[in-house]
């Protein structure tokens, strides 16, 4: 623990983007070295796409961030990192079962069933209503996220492209890309979430 | 506060691998977020958002942290610093508020539920501008959502229901200054250290979702549109009907949350697609609660089962009375839920009694008598509910102005209480179940239940009235009018000597009376009490008030008023576009009047303008108007066929019918108002063996219905006469 990191902490939660540039650039390395990943998942996912993610995550999540005490802020970046690594192999073998598309968990407002919402919803008035509704909806709850989170959640939400295409795409491995939708869709959960009830702005 | 350092820029990768390395991750990650801040706050406050607002930048405030970032802007905690209170501040984005009406809006709702200072209502306390954005200030509660709170602290199911009871008494005393929450759910409801809940965004839902205010009174604003969170949706959200929002939904929000806390799961399935979810909550029946949880009884499964009824009418009518039933269970009493078909039988008999009212009445309009119910019935339905359970829900117009003070307030809710007493007695009396004389007359049971209450009402004349007119329109509906009449107009006097003259309570009795003595078929009377209540009503709201518009228009063209009719039709037209709730349900059908009124004065071509504007708003109708182009082809047709136009009149009358027909059962009054324009207009077009069959089909089913001297009735046997056909 650096004299001045609980000072560099602070200022980062506070939202200083160089003090958290500071912070990851110390820790990050470590953390992606304590990745474990298994031999059978090396070739689909990497730890540079795993921080790729974390970093990100990092920066929209920072103002959340309570610090505990010496260490917290590595351990931290490890959960982080740990959960991406996680939800990408799972989503890897997701991917082996049938109709994976199917399968996501919809939950509450999961922005999986406003995309869901996009493509069905049949050609009734109030189905054309509330699809007009859901993409004015889902535009500008997605304009609220990272960029590469768009990226992925337009390319393969939207246009419905295979993760594959959209691994080649950005030129990311498909573990990323996973990885890049599981952070996204929860992103736009809770950006669609908030905004349940401000849809007429 | 540091204000935010640009991006860093990092030189192109240095890894001799080509691979990014961590520096230039880091980088791309900070410059994204970068990006994203600037967008987020620029767009809004017309200046790059910091992380937290500068300090000083709200006054009389220091930002302790940033709580939350979403949509509706960002959610900091703070400190008052004249207080030292610990307060959250929301700082919304300039949208919502785009108009100073939503604005207004917006604070008449935060001034009364600041008055109300209801311990489990997270109210606003204070609001204010910076930099271009609103921002509200509400108490900062530390504590958890409630399914977090369920998750961890596992109450019993009894302490569960102890607390949904506060949860419901504390919606209640929302309701009972007219704010409706509209998106219940966990989420919105943070319990203390102390496990005490407290409800957040109270009013914000409904005052910034729709720009539906209570204070215009049912104006249908967005129909079609989902509003609130999927899980915790009424059906009549689910189907995008604004204008059905109303406590009930609330209730049935209520009963959701219950349901989940106590079995765990949502009442049907809420996996898959939005729109197969939302099909789910408007139709599929809630599994049954004892089949899923060990804990729930017959008892606890009528309460729950009684918050998720489809059809609002048959759900808890208030917040309060779920409470109330919750506290009974908890007592060991009977609950109230197990009366609700006897409740719910004299309601259905009172539409019903309505419906046989009003068809009585008009001409042209009568093809509508359906459509014009479904519109005003809700509201008369309504305002008779309000007069009978305390100004709650949708007249929240009234609400607002009555409920000035805290102890006004209270003292409604005990009116609220003594009605609901009085009607629960009748209700109770008359269903074998609980012992009554099922034999007795209803006015008999009325009339035993009301004197006795009225009597103890003296020092509160108010409460009175309020009595009288409930008992008044169970008089009405039971056909007896003069009693009707006299009691609603003894609570008009009485309304008038304690309230300001241009009150909205006193516009409210006016309108009865009016209602009463149109039954009774006294115009001249109804004239003058629905103009007061006309004259009442436009002078503070929103002058389309359908209510207003569809009785005096009644009345007038009953009286057959019909240069009376054309003015007072212009004159809600015009209304009606200057709203901001331009409704094209409502301009159509006042377009349709309009052609009704400019036929009588025998100015057909500007008739069939009218009602041809009519069907033009109408290409796309919401789905509870699904019927009204089929009624506006009809009476095109009629006045086409009368202008001798008969293949467009032939086209109109026959597409009509189809749908009416593969709608509506076969021997339905709208089915032969089709047969009966089609038959006339082949009659005029010159074939009478094309008329006679038609006209024939129509007579009989009118005459089915009918009485013989019916005008429908006579008017079709002079066709058929005309066909040649012997007097049926």
């Amino acid at each position: 623990m650096h004299a001045g990191e609980e000072q560099l902490i602070s200022r980062a939660v506070a939202g200083d983007v160089a003090a958290l540039t500071s912070l990851l650039e110390t820790h990050g390395p470590r953390t992606a070295g304590t990745l474990d990943i298994s031999p059978k998942w090396r070739t689909h996912v990497t730890p540079e796409d795993v921080m790729q993610v974390t970093y990100l995550e990092a920066f929209v999540r920072i103002t959340d961030f309570v610090s505990a005490g010496p260490g917290s802020f590595g351990a931290w970046l490890r959960r982080i990192a740990a959960n991406n690594l996680r939800d990408a192999i799972k989503e890897l073998e997701r991917a082996k079962r049938p109709h994976p598309d199917r399968r996501i968990s919809t939950h509450q407002e999961s922005c999986v069933e406003l995309i869901n919402l996009l493509s069905a919803g049949g050609a009734t008035p109030s189905g054309i209503t509330a699809r007009a509704e859901a993409v004015s909806f889902l535009d500008s709850a997605l304009a609220r996220l990272p960029d590469d989170y768009q990226r992925v959640i337009r390319l393969h939400e939207l246009e419905g492209r295979p993760v594959r295409a959209v691994a080649e795409h950005i030129g990311r491995s498909e573990g990323a890309v996973k990885m890049l939708l599981a952070r996204a869709r929860e992103h736009l959960r809770e950006a669609l979430g908030s905004r349940s009830r401000f849809l007429s702005s | 506060m540091d204000p935010p350092t640009p991006p860093t820029t990092t030189p192109p990768s240095a890894d001799p691998s080509g691979a990014p390395t961590h520096r230039d991750l880091i980088a791309s990650a900070a410059a994204q977020v970068q990006r994203l801040r600037s967008r987020d706050g620029g767009s809004a406050t017309g200046q790059p958002a910091a992380p937290t607002p500068s300090p000083g930048a709200l006054p009389g405030y220091r930002i302790v942290r940033e709580v939350h970032r979403g949509g509706q802007g960002v959610v900091y905690q703070a400190v008052q610093l004249t207080t030292g209170r610990h307060v959250a501040i929301k700082m919304l984005r300039a949208g919502p508020f785009a108009g100073g009406a939503e604005l207004a809006r917006f604070e008449r709702e935060v001034q009364l539920l600041g008055q109300l200072e209801h311990p489990a209502i997270v109210g606003i306390i204070d609001r204010g501008a910076a930099a271009g954005s609103h921002f509200l200030v509400m108490d900062y509660i530390r504590g958890r959502s409630l399914d977090a709170y369920l998750a961890s602290a596992k109450p019993t199911p009894r302490a569960t229901f102890d607390l949904l009871a506060s949860i419901c008494e504390a919606v209640n005393a929302a309701h009972l200054r007219g704010v409706i929450h509209r998106d219940l759910k966990p989420s919105n409801i943070r319990i203390d250290d102390d496990g005490r809940p407290h409800i957040l965004d109270f009013g914000l839902a409904r005052s910034l979702w729709t720009g539906d205010s209570p204070g215009e009174q049912g104006s249908a604003t967005i129909t079609g549109q989902f509003v609130g969170s999927v899980p915790w949706a009424s059906p009549e959200q689910a189907e995008g009907i604004a204008p059905r929002i109303d406590v009930r939904t609330d209730v049935y929000s209520l009963g959701v949350i219950l349901y989940h806390a106590l079995t765990g799961r949502f009442p049907y399935s809420v996996e898959g697609p939005v729109r197969q979810v939302l099909d789910r909550i408007a139709s599929a029946e809630p599994a049954r609660p004892r089949a899923v949880c060990a804990a729930c009884d017959d008892e606890i499964e009528t309460i729950l089962l009684r918050c998720l009824d489809k059809q609002p009418e048959r759900r808890y009518q208030n917040a309060g009375e779920l409470a109330r039933d919750l506290r009974r269970y908890l007592a060991g009493e009977p609950i109230d839920a197990k009366r609700d078909s006897t409740v719910y039988l004299l309601r259905k008999h009172l539409r019903r009694h309505r419906v046989g009212v009003a068809i009585a009445a008009g001409f042209l309009g009568l093809l509508f008598a359906g459509l014009v119910l479904s519109l005003w019935l809700w509201r008369t339905s309504e305002t008779h509910r309000i007069s009978a359970e305390g100004n709650l829900g949708k007249a929240t117009a009234a609400t607002i102005e009555a409920a000035e003070s805290a102890r006004q307030a209270r003292q409604e809710a005990a009116r609220a209480e003594r009605v609901i007493e009085l009607l629960v007695s009748i209700f109770r009396a008359g269903d074998p179940k609980m012992g009554g004389d099922r034999h007795r007359s209803m006015p008999d049971l009325i009339k035993a239940g009301a004197s006795k209450t009225i009597a103890r009402l003296d020092a509160d004349p108010l409460a009175q009235a309020s009595l009288l007119l409930a008992i008044a329109s169970i008089h009405r509906s039971l056909g007896d009018l003069a009693e009707a009449r006299a009691l609603a107009s003894r609570a008009l006097d009485l309304r008038r000597a304690h309230q300001k003259p241009d009150s909205r309570g006193v516009a409210e009795a006016a309108s009865i009376v009016g209602e009463i003595c149109e039954d009774a078929g006294d115009l001249a009377a109804a004239e003058e009490h629905f103009r007061l209540y006309h004259d009442i009503v436009k002078s503070r709201t929103n002058p389309g008030d359908w209510h207003t518009a569809a009785a005096l228009q009644r009345v007038l063209r009953a009286r057959r008023d019909f240069v009376g009719l054309e003015k007072l039709v212009r004159e809600h037209i015009d209304g009606a576009r200057g709203s901001a709730h331009g409704d094209p349900v409502v301009i159509a059908m006042l377009h349709n009047f309009l052609g009704e009124a400019l036929d009588a004065q025998g100015r057909r071509h500007e008739a069939i303008a009218a009602v041809r504007h009519a069907l033009s708003l109408l290409s796309d109708p919401p789905p509870a108007y699904a019927e009204m182009p089929w009624a506006l082809k009809n009476n095109l047709a009629w006045l086409l066929a009368q202008s001798d136009e008969f293949p467009e009149a032939r086209t109109l009358a026959a597409d009509a019918l189809a749908l009416r027909r593969s709608h509506l059962p076969p021997d339905h009054l709208d089915i032969a108002s089709s047969l009966f324009v089609l038959g006339f207009t082949e009659l005029r077009a010159g074939d009478k063996a094309a008329a006679r069959p038609l006209l024939l089909d129509a007579h009989r089913i009118r005459a089915a219905a009918l009485p013989p001297d019916d005008e429908r009735v006579v008017e079709a046997a002079a066709l058929l006469a005309e066909c040649g056909e012997a007097r049926p």
